[in-house]
């Protein structure tokens, strides 16, 4: 390994400023990934096949698929996504679910690019698509965090796709309690009616993405599509890095 | 966790100071080496201490000896003063520090090149401080000057347990000083363009100018002063009775520029920054927190302006050390590591010492630090303490509580603040400034949130828009004039001014071992003794008796104020007499300098005695400010009054404090006791015109004459105090039988060849004379001719202006006399092709009176 410019930098900076791995505690001094060591950052792997067609949920049998490849997840079968086909390639436990906290919470932005890498690095959607949009925060509560990290998410998977993110066309219009604090039925109803497309036409019959950061009972997702199908989308992938197992 | 990097800091230091002591104790300090070897390997086994982690820590002490050692080495040099001579030499050099300014004067820091002109020039290193007194022109750092200037070497008032001027600038590498007077005398040239550095440092040196021309022109004192201090760092035009008040109120550090301006600063700029940029319109924060967050463009925006405040402020100490903390405390933030201060400050001390070793014994640099660390554990405190109490209420707090917590803390940090360093101020200072606990609390948020940031506001105008005025000078003279009017209140609190002497180091450093258990130790057992001991340190340093260890030793003191006389007398039943109190000027008080500060370490707040021999500046002077700060019993003069300034300064002193002047006629007691008795010899009575004042432009030989002459007979000893009598008085005298009789002659008018009487001299007896004169002084005193009689006749002959500090005990009932000087007590070098052992021992036994104190 060839001591790069920035790689001194890093390594002057955790002299000055020392950093402790977010996840086992080990204290940091050569890792690629911000804030995680590597022996951590190896750990993150992409959850086992057989998985949902439609909204990607890992299988228990791994035969599920064997016969009929698009044999759909119950939830799935009994009501059906707005969205095309999600992709969630990881679990949301761990070292991942460590990180995503730091992200999210921490204002450890930082990490954007590595897990949109994680995310690129797992791609399993078509590549021809017209743009991207991420799940959107309430002002009051993006003000509050300062920033979306969805948005950092998908602003870095605009890059490595080469597909434009669109800016400000899916908004949330209503300020609720976050999503995490609920069940599954109260979510639905917490999240009723709470999104909107301000400008449809950057939208009508294109093919978009959908970025988030966590897939957890596909709530929100499912929401979001639904408003941008309303508003004319014509095929809505989901692309989340992580998900609840 | 994270504290990999502070051991070996602190194995650094431990080093630097090691290294310091190498030369004159190297024997003492190879064992300390050994022994501190040995102890790493014994907590290896012990502590599980792996052997890398000590050894790194090993090499660390080793590096800290290593580069006191080179940077001694670099400096010891020292040709300036032996090339350019006695006399006036031509000379050019660069100016390397930012030039400071006073009314009338200013002060620069010149690197010099070359000495001499034309064909005899020879190029020379070294470091010169110059005073231009009446300059007519701007000199900024960067600049090429040049000067015709007579070097002297650099020189203070040198007494045990004083601070010592010239051996401070020698310890800062200056090797000469020098004065130059009127307009012309230097010459300037501006650095090239090729010249970035100099270019650089000249232009920020134009901007302090700029903005303090402004500020003399727009603001009137006390603001002008506290203006200058707190915005572009400069000292001297703040009026000493305002800086009294702030030393009094424990807050004097708000008015130069330290941590507080700095972080207020920063944080204000932090805050404002990211409370504004969240409130803009979502969208646009969407996008632009893409590319930075709020957090992150505060931090972009805080960091210049800090930036820029330490350069206009002149880059002192601690202004460069608040920096590099913030910076790196900026950079956590932005690169979202833990924020860490414990972790900052180390890597500023190294940072700081690397630069320049001798911070250590940098008084700023100690108290900056101190406070800080102080600061960064009562937050660490703080946390832990509300932490522990989090778990029991879960629920928000409701705003008044919010309050209270924050108060509460706030209160813990200026306790904590407060108490670190009430050790160094008592020792440096003389003084507890107890009330900082509670005026800083007022103080410095509102110099922080108010003071600073309008005062930097309006600097920025003027330079931005080039302006000769200041812009809102009206709201800075307010808002400084109420301070001022603040501090002056609190101050005046009953007991608000409270001196002590000053702590012995050892218990210094036992102090600070005592409070870092009770923070940091584990074991309650060890914490509430550490607590305890504190707590008698405390109470023994405020209550500063006065020790009075032998009660049959009479001690008597002939301080060093350079040219002028103060003898202190301490009799064996416990009275003080102070006789003359050295020269006093605008900024050049005796009194506040040497004087005060020597009784307060003798434990004395009372003086029986006062005698101000007769009305000339160089004794009188320094009395007055004595009057102010000592409790005066009995006032004794030669009864002429005089009407200059230094007199009429006086004499409304000594009426504001209810004295009575009394006139030592000859054959006047002044004490009657059965052990000691203090006579009057000079001046001869006389009944009439004693109120006629002076002739003001008269002789000073006739005065002199009429100084009060004493002589103090204890026991088998007896001291004749000669103050400026001359040949006629002295003549008159020749018969008394208290001048044969003396065992300790103080020459009469510090040397003088006008002072010296044969007849006098022959009834001498004694065998022991000191005389008191200045370094240098420009009359030539002592004069050699006076003192070879000195010699002839075989007496010891001690002068203030070589030895420093004279200070004789003598016990009532022996005939034994045992003198000690300041200059005995100085470390010498040891030279190592001599008896190493043998002057090792002695420079440990002059360390170990400095570290304990008992001299």
């Amino acid at each position: 390994m060839t001591l790069t410019p920035s790689r001194l930098l890093h390594r002057v900076l955790h002299v000055l400023l020392p950093m402790n791995c977010i996840s086992c505690g080990e204290e940091l001094f050569d890792n690629p990934v911000p804030y995680i060591c590597p022996s951590c950052w190896e750990t993150i792997s992409v959850l086992p096949d057989p998985k949902c067609p439609c909204c990607n949920l890992p299988f228990s049998s791994p035969s599920t698929l064997t016969h009929s490849p698009q044999h759909l997840c119950g939830r799935c079968r009994q009501r059906p996504p707005a969205y095309t086909k999600a992709c969630t390639p990881y679990a949301y436990h761990g070292v991942l679910k460590d990180a995503i906290s730091q992200f999210k919470y921490h204002g450890k932005v930082r990490l954007a690019r590595p897990l949109a890498q994680l995310m690129a690095s797992a791609w399993d959607l078509p590549q021809d698509l017209d743009g991207i949009i991420a799940v959107p925060l309430h002002p009051t509560r993006l003000r509050e965090r300062e920033y979306n990290q969805s948005l950092l998410l998908a602003e870095r998977l605009s890059h490595h796709l080469g597909v434009p993110v669109l800016w400000n066309v899916l908004v949330r219009t209503k300020h609720t309690v976050p999503q995490t604090t609920l069940k599954r039925s109260a979510r639905i109803k917490n999240l009723r009616k709470s999104f909107a497309v301000i400008r449809p036409n950057e939208i009508s019959g294109k093919k978009v993405l959908l970025v988030d950061d966590v897939f957890t009972t596909g709530t929100t997702i499912n929401e979001c599509a639904k408003t941008l199908r309303k508003a004319g989308a014509e095929t809505i992938y989901v692309q989340t890095l992580a998900r609840m197992v | 966790m994270s504290s990999t990097l502070l051991p070996r800091v602190v194995s650094f230091l431990l080093g630097l100071w090691l290294g310091s002591y190498l030369p004159y104790i190297p024997f003492f300090v190879m064992t300390i080496f050994i022994g501190l070897a040995i102890g790493l390997t014994w907590c290896e086994r012990k502590d599980g201490l792996t052997s890398q982690t000590s050894l790194i820590l090993y090499v660390c002490l080793l590096a800290g000896v290593g580069f006191w050692t080179i940077g001694e080495w670099g400096k010891s040099s020292m040709v300036l003063l032996s090339t350019a001579g006695e006399e006036e030499v031509w000379l050019s050099g660069l100016v390397a520090e930012p030039v400071q300014h006073a009314p009338g004067r200013m002060t620069m820091l010149v690197q010099v090149i070359s000495i001499g002109e034309g064909e005899m020039k020879k190029k020379v290193q070294g470091l010169l401080r110059l005073t231009w007194r009446e300059p007519d022109a701007h000199v900024h750092r960067g600049d090429d000057i040049t000067v015709r200037a007579r070097l002297r070497a650099p020189f203070g008032t040198r007494n045990t347990g004083g601070f010592d001027y010239g051996a401070y600038l020698q310890q800062r590498g200056v090797e000469a000083v020098a004065m130059v007077k009127g307009p012309d005398q230097i010459h300037v040239i501006s650095p090239d363009s090729t010249n970035l550095t100099a270019l650089f440092w000249s232009r920020i040196d134009q901007w302090r100018n700029q903005v303090r021309q402004a500020v003399l022109s727009n603001l009137t004192d006390p603001a002008r002063g506290l203006f200058l201090g707190m915005i572009v760092g400069e000292q001297s035009y703040i009026d000493q009775e305002v800086r009294d008040d702030f030393m009094t109120t424990g807050t004097v550090h708000i008015i130069s520029i330290s941590g507080s301006h700095l972080g207020l600063l920063a944080f204000l700029s932090f805050m404002s920054v990211r409370g504004l940029t969240r409130r803009m319109p979502a969208p646009w924060l969407e996008r632009l927190s893409c590319r930075i967050t709020p957090k992150q463009l505060a931090v972009v925006i805080t960091l210049p302006l800090v930036v820029f405040y330490t350069l206009l402020s002149g880059a002192q100490v601690a202004t460069v050390r608040s920096l590099v903390m913030i910076a790196l405390y900026l950079l956590a933030v932005w690169f979202g590591h833990e924020r860490q201060i414990i972790m900052a400050l180390g890597v500023s001390v190294l940072l700081a010492t690397l630069f320049d070793p001798m911070l250590i014994y940098d008084l700023s640099f100690q108290l900056s630090y101190v406070s800080v660390l102080a600061i960064a554990l009562a937050i660490a405190l703080a946390i832990q303490l509300t932490q522990g109490s989090e778990e029991e209420c879960e629920d928000v707090q409701s705003f008044g509580e919010r309050i209270q917590t924050w108060l509460h803390q706030y209160l813990l940090i200026s306790c904590a603040a407060t108490l670190a360093t009430l050790p160094l101020v008592a020792y440096y200072f003389n003084q507890v400034a107890w009330l900082g606990v509670v005026a800083n609390m007022a103080v410095v948020p509102f110099v922080g949130l108010f003071v600073v940031p309008l005062g930097l506001l309006s600097s920025i105008l003027a330079l931005v828009f080039d302006l000769e005025s200041l812009p809102l000078a009206w709201l800075s003279q307010l808002i400084l004039d109420g301070l001022s009017v603040l501090v002056h209140f609190i101050a005046r609190a009953p007991g608000a001014e409270w001196h002590v002497a000053s702590p012995a180091p050892l218990a210094i450093v036992g102090f600070y071992l005592c409070l870092l258990f009770v923070f940091l130790h584990h074991r309650p057992v060890l914490r509430w003794a550490s607590a305890v001991i504190l707590m008698g340190l405390i109470v023994w340093w405020i209550w500063s008796p006065r020790l009075i260890v032998y009660d049959d030793t009479l001690r008597t003191t002939f301080l060093d104020v350079g040219q002028g006389d103060a003898t202190l007398l301490e009799l064996p039943d416990g009275q003080t007499v102070l006789i003359d109190g050295g020269v006093a000027y605008e900024r050049w008080d005796m009194g506040r300098m040497v004087v005060g500060p020597y009784l307060w370490d003798r434990g004395i707040r009372k003086i029986d005695h006062l005698v101000a021999t007769h009305p000339q500046l160089d004794h009188v002077g320094g009395l007055a400010w004595i009057i102010q700060h000592f409790d005066v019993g009995h006032y004794w003069t030669n009864g002429v009054p005089r009407v200059e300034p230094f007199y009429q300064r006086l004499s409304n002193v000594v009426d504001e404090n209810r004295l009575i002047e009394q006139v030592a006629w000859a054959g006047q007691d002044l004490i009657e006791g059965s052990t000691c008795q203090l006579r009057s010899l000079n001046p001869p009575r006389k009944e009439s015109g004693m109120s006629q004042p002076f002739p003001e432009n008269h002789s000073g030989a006739e005065l002199n004459n009429l100084s009060v002459v004493l002589s103090l007979t204890c026991g088998n000893h007896s001291i004749l105090l000669n103050a400026d009598a001359e040949v006629e008085s002295l003549e008159r005298m020749a018969n008394e039988s208290d001048v044969q009789s003396a065992t300790l002659v103080k020459i009469p008018h510090h040397g003088a060849k006008s002072s010296f009487s044969k007849d006098w001299f022959n009834q001498l007896t004694a065998k022991i004379a000191v005389v008191s004169a200045g370094q240098r002084n420009r009359y030539g005193h002592p004069a050699s001719s006076v003192l070879k009689h000195y010699d002839q006749k075989g007496m010891e002959v001690y002068r203030t202006d070589r030895d420093g500090a004279v200070m004789v005990s003598q016990k009532l009932h022996s005939t034994e006399t045992v003198i000690q000087t300041t200059q005995a007590q100085v470390l010498s070098v040891v030279d190592l092709d001599r008896n190493v052992l043998q002057q090792e021992a002695k420079n440990l036994r002059r360390l170990w009176g400095k570290w304990s104190g008992v001299y």
